[in-house]
């Protein structure tokens, strides 16, 4: 039974989960050992301990991770000032041991960023962001120096939103980066950026950002609430956290928007939507959004609102397109054939003779080949990639022709169903298509034209369900709101975009030409 | 319950009359007053406007929606008596609508599909958007009819494509009367399954808008009926459209723009099927909160399930065949629909226009959530 007895204070002492939650003890020696027992086994820990001052000199150690802080500035600004302006002071001064910690922040380091912590587990937090932690021997409070500076990403151009005109920017993986290139161009003070530290393990820096004054503040409050109460072993990127806040887990709609442009972050912003970065993650989350929004591309503000709205509307003809265009051929010429003009008929006829396959199965074959080099095409090396793709595409479409396995016109409605699926601009929407599209195809070949009425109308029943963060996910087709849809149908010209679109809550929706509005 | 815009008024107003109404009336009113026909509809604008006004009227003096205002003005036996009453009457045109559209479809559009597969597949959907709740299925109501209409109005502008012959319409002087009260009835019958802002009216706040919704439906339902009928005429003229089964979906079959686009009519039955999901969706609803009110039940959705079972089956064993959905459509369901829909509102409105105002029992009625 002595086994199981309690533990003792030496077991406690060495055990790192038990010490972590311990305060400084004021005592460096313990400190040092507290620390190097929390912190065994790390490789890239550097501990470094020192004396400063004189008459006589105190003891102090310099704590961080190797690789997360600019040891430039380490040296420079933290080790330098300590060990030889503090002599000078000593000296002129006879002396500064009343108040050191006091000394050291206000009079000794000349670095913006400090701050000062009281426990083993706010060091760890901190040495693990790339700040240095600062002890010193006789005081209970360790200071914290902003050093972060760690071999990232430059800013490139956004691989995923490719646009002709307007910024071309993209987000990288290091959040201070993310939030600076957002003030950058919200030179307000009203632009908040509240910070969350999320995840059990990795303590993720997440920011949320809001424009006050713009921003509904029961839609900030509830988004909050819900960033809270996450608890998690690891948040690596948005998506982790939208698992938890979206208001509906289970569904293939997405409830938020990704982007990688920050020019697109500010234009959300500035409509009173909410964005969160997440450290690592060169992706920022917008929310809330609806579906019709997703059909909106960064470049429509970046040219004149005529082709702007042109192609806005081709971008929604070809959503219908890329959902519908397969499951209508293979109910038109399964079930409702004399919709088809004879000639063509014929003509789909002659080039199905000798095809072994039912024009659903046929459908589906080449839909499934379409998607897996789609899908081969994303993970080969990018050098590689495009050629598979190509070649793949080329190749096994004309080699199934010659085959006789699938028929000339399916290429060609899968081809440009292909094409259509992706003027989508964004990745999750055609995500969405592409995995109802197969379902819509069941639905043909089962029911024809009623079939895909009838997936149509469970398709809507279920995003009429949804919401984001409370926005119907519909609006405003549903609840219909027809100053807002034409803004989402053609792109209205800036000198009548007078109101931003409504939220609830929102107490300010006036964008331009009244006094009213903010700034 | 979240409020209700006026906007959602005038789709499920429009949704649950004009579907049934686009199949069935141009026909009736063919039949009893052949060149004529066109006048009853436009007729039934005012007897429309009557019926919407008693609505609103009922509303306006309610203190609680429907179900809860049968006992408010019926008293707590009687309206709750009423309220199982309604619940099966409302099953049954539920029943009759799902009946009506399966055998449509079955001789249209997919022969030799059992019924069943049909009567499965739209209860599926209805129950799916009874079950997502209803400001859910109500949104889907706006779509339905924000897709549905241009659609409508698009194929009826393709059917003014075929040769018209505007002496069709005429003369109008020898018009009998009796047929023209009759048919006038019968189009303006199908206004009352506008019943259901009874339910939903307690739930807009803006009653302007309300009122100009309410209007609005009752204007799309004269103004697409009219055109119907006159353009069934004006294409094939009276004695030829009598006796076509469905004169509405002739038009659409016979539409033909440059031999190319031709025999559209799937693409109308894909708008119908739409607009059925709609009116059997509010119907079953109506049914719904009915047995709930009755049977003081925190929640109609489980009940949903129950009664589809119910649905189903009653909408199968209704009418052997589809002759004898015709001789439902033609004698039993206006029927139905002048009891259920017009008789008991017109009670009620009656009762609250005799007596004084300010029922103090309402208060005391448990109104269960209609959600």
């Amino acid at each position: 039974m002595r086994y199981l007895s309690g533990k003792s204070a030496s077991d406690n002492a060495s055990d790192p989960h038990k010490l972590i939650d311990q305060n400084i003890t004021g005592i460096l020696a313990t400190d040092q050992a507290n620390l190097e027992t929390i912190l065994q086994n790390c490789s890239d820990i550097v501990i470094k301990p020192f004396q400063f001052g004189s008459n006589p000199p105190i003891k102090g150690m310099l704590l961080y991770f190797d690789g997360l802080v600019d040891r430039q500035e380490v040296e420079i600004n933290l080790l330098k000032p300590l060990m030889l302006e503090m002599d000078m002071l000593c000296s002129q001064n006879g002396g500064l041991h009343d108040n050191v910690l006091e000394n050291v922040l206000y009079r000794i380091l000349t670095m913006a960023d400090l701050k000062t912590v009281k426990d083993y587990n706010s060091i760890c937090h901190h040495i693990s962001s790339g700040d240095t932690v600062f002890l010193i021997d006789g005081i209970h409070e360790a200071l914290v120096a902003g050093t972060r500076s760690w071999k990232g990403r430059g800013v490139e151009a956004p691989e995923n939103e490719v646009v002709i005109f307007g910024p071309k920017e993209a987000f990288t993986e290091t959040v201070r980066f993310n939030t600076a290139m957002i003030r950058r161009r919200i030179k307000s003070v009203n632009l908040k950026m509240e910070s969350y530290v999320i995840g059990r393990v990795t303590k993720t820096d997440v920011v949320l950002c809001y424009v006050s004054g713009i921003a509904p503040p029961n839609l900030v409050n509830e988004l909050r609430s819900r960033l809270s109460a996450i608890d998690t072993d690891a948040i690596l990127d948005p998506e982790y956290l939208n698992s938890f806040i979206a208001d509906t887990k289970v569904t293939i709609f997405t409830q938020v928007e990704y982007t990688e442009k920050p020019d697109r972050v500010c234009g959300h912003l500035l409509e009173g939507r909410l964005a969160v970065l997440v450290d690592g993650s060169p992706t920022a989350m917008i929310l809330p959004v609806s579906f019709p929004q997703f059909w909106i591309a960064a470049e429509d503000y970046y040219t004149p609102f005529i082709p702007a709205s042109f192609y806005r509307m081709g971008r929604f003809i070809a959503f219908l397109v890329a959902l519908l265009l397969p499951s209508l051929y293979v109910a038109v010429t399964t079930y409702h054939q004399e919709m088809i003009p004879t000639a063509l008929y014929l003509t789909i006829a002659a080039t199905r003779q000798g095809v072994p396959f039912p024009i659903f199965v046929e459908a589906i074959l080449m839909e499934a080949t379409f998607e897996l080099l789609r899908e081969a095409g994303l993970r080969l090396p990018r050098a590689v990639g495009p050629a598979v793709s190509i070649v793949g595409a080329l190749i096994i479409g004309d080699a199934a022709v010659q085959a006789g396995l699938v028929s000339t016109p399916m290429v060609v409605i899968v081809a440009f169903t292909g094409i259509a699926s992706f003027v989508a601009p964004n990745y999750n929407a055609a995500l969405i298509i592409r995995i109802a599209r197969f379902v819509f195809l069941i639905a043909a070949a089962a029911l024809g034209f009623m079939g895909i009425m009838i997936v149509l109308i469970l398709m809507l029943i279920r995003m009429a369900s949804l919401s984001s963060l409370g926005l119907p996910y519909l609006s405003p087709l549903a609840p219909f709101n027809w100053a807002q849809l034409s803004d989402i149908m053609v792109r209205r010209p800036w000198y009548q975009a007078n109101q931003r679109p409504y939220m609830e809550g929102m107490e300010n929706q006036v964008r331009q030409g009244s006094k009213e509005g903010q700034e | 319950m979240q409020r209700i815009s006026s906007f959602q008024i005038w789709a499920t107003l429009t949704v649950m009359t004009i579907p049934i109404a686009f199949l069935e009336v141009p026909k009736r009113q063919l039949e009893a007053l052949g060149n004529n026909a066109w006048i009853a509809v436009l007729l039934a604008l005012p007897f429309g406007l009557l019926i919407y006004a008693m609505y609103m009227f009922i509303i306006h003096r309610s203190q609680t929606p429907f179900p809860a205002m049968l006992e408010e003005h019926f008293g707590a036996v009687a309206g709750r008596l009423l309220q199982i009453f309604y619940f099966v009457m409302e099953l049954g045109i539920a029943a009759f609508g799902i009946r009506l559209f399966v055998d449509f479809v079955e001789t249209n559009v997919l022969p030799g599909t059992p019924i069943i597969a049909y009567i499965v597949i739209l209860m599926v959907v209805c129950f799916s958007a009874l079950k997502s709740g209803v400001q859910t299925f109500m949104r889907t109501f706006e779509i339905i009819a924000v897709l549905c209409l241009p659609l409508t109005l698009l194929i009826l502008a393709l059917g003014c494509t075929q040769p018209l012959t505007p002496e069709n319409l005429l003369p109008i002087s020898n018009i009998d009367l009796k047929e023209l009260g009759i048919a006038t009835a019968s189009t303006s019958i199908i206004l009352s399954r506008g019943f259901i802002i009874l339910v939903l009216g307690k739930w807009v706040t803006d009653w302007q808008g309300m009122r100009r919704a309410v209007i609005g439906a009752l204007l799309t339902y004269v103004f697409l009926l009219t055109v119907t009928v006159m353009l069934s005429l004006l294409i094939f003229g009276a004695s030829t459209a009598q006796i076509l089964s469905f004169p509405t979906f002739t038009i659409i079959q016979n539409i033909d723009i440059l031999q190319f686009i031709q025999n559209i009519d799937i693409v109308f039955i894909g708008v119908w099927i739409l607009g059925m999901f709609a009116t059997t969706t509010g119907t079953w609803y109506i049914s719904l909160l009915s047995l709930q009110q009755a049977l003081r039940l925190s929640s109609y959705r489980f009940l949903t399930a129950p009664t589809a079972l119910i649905l189903g089956v009653f909408a199968i064993a209704m009418a052997e065949n589809i002759l004898e959905v015709h001789i439902l459509s033609n004698i039993i369901i206006p029927f139905l629909y002048g009891v259920v829909l017009f008789f008991i509102p017109f009670l009620m409105f009656l009762r609250i226009l005799l007596t004084s105002t300010g029922n103090q029992s309402a208060k005391s009625i448990p109104v269960q959530n209609m959600d």
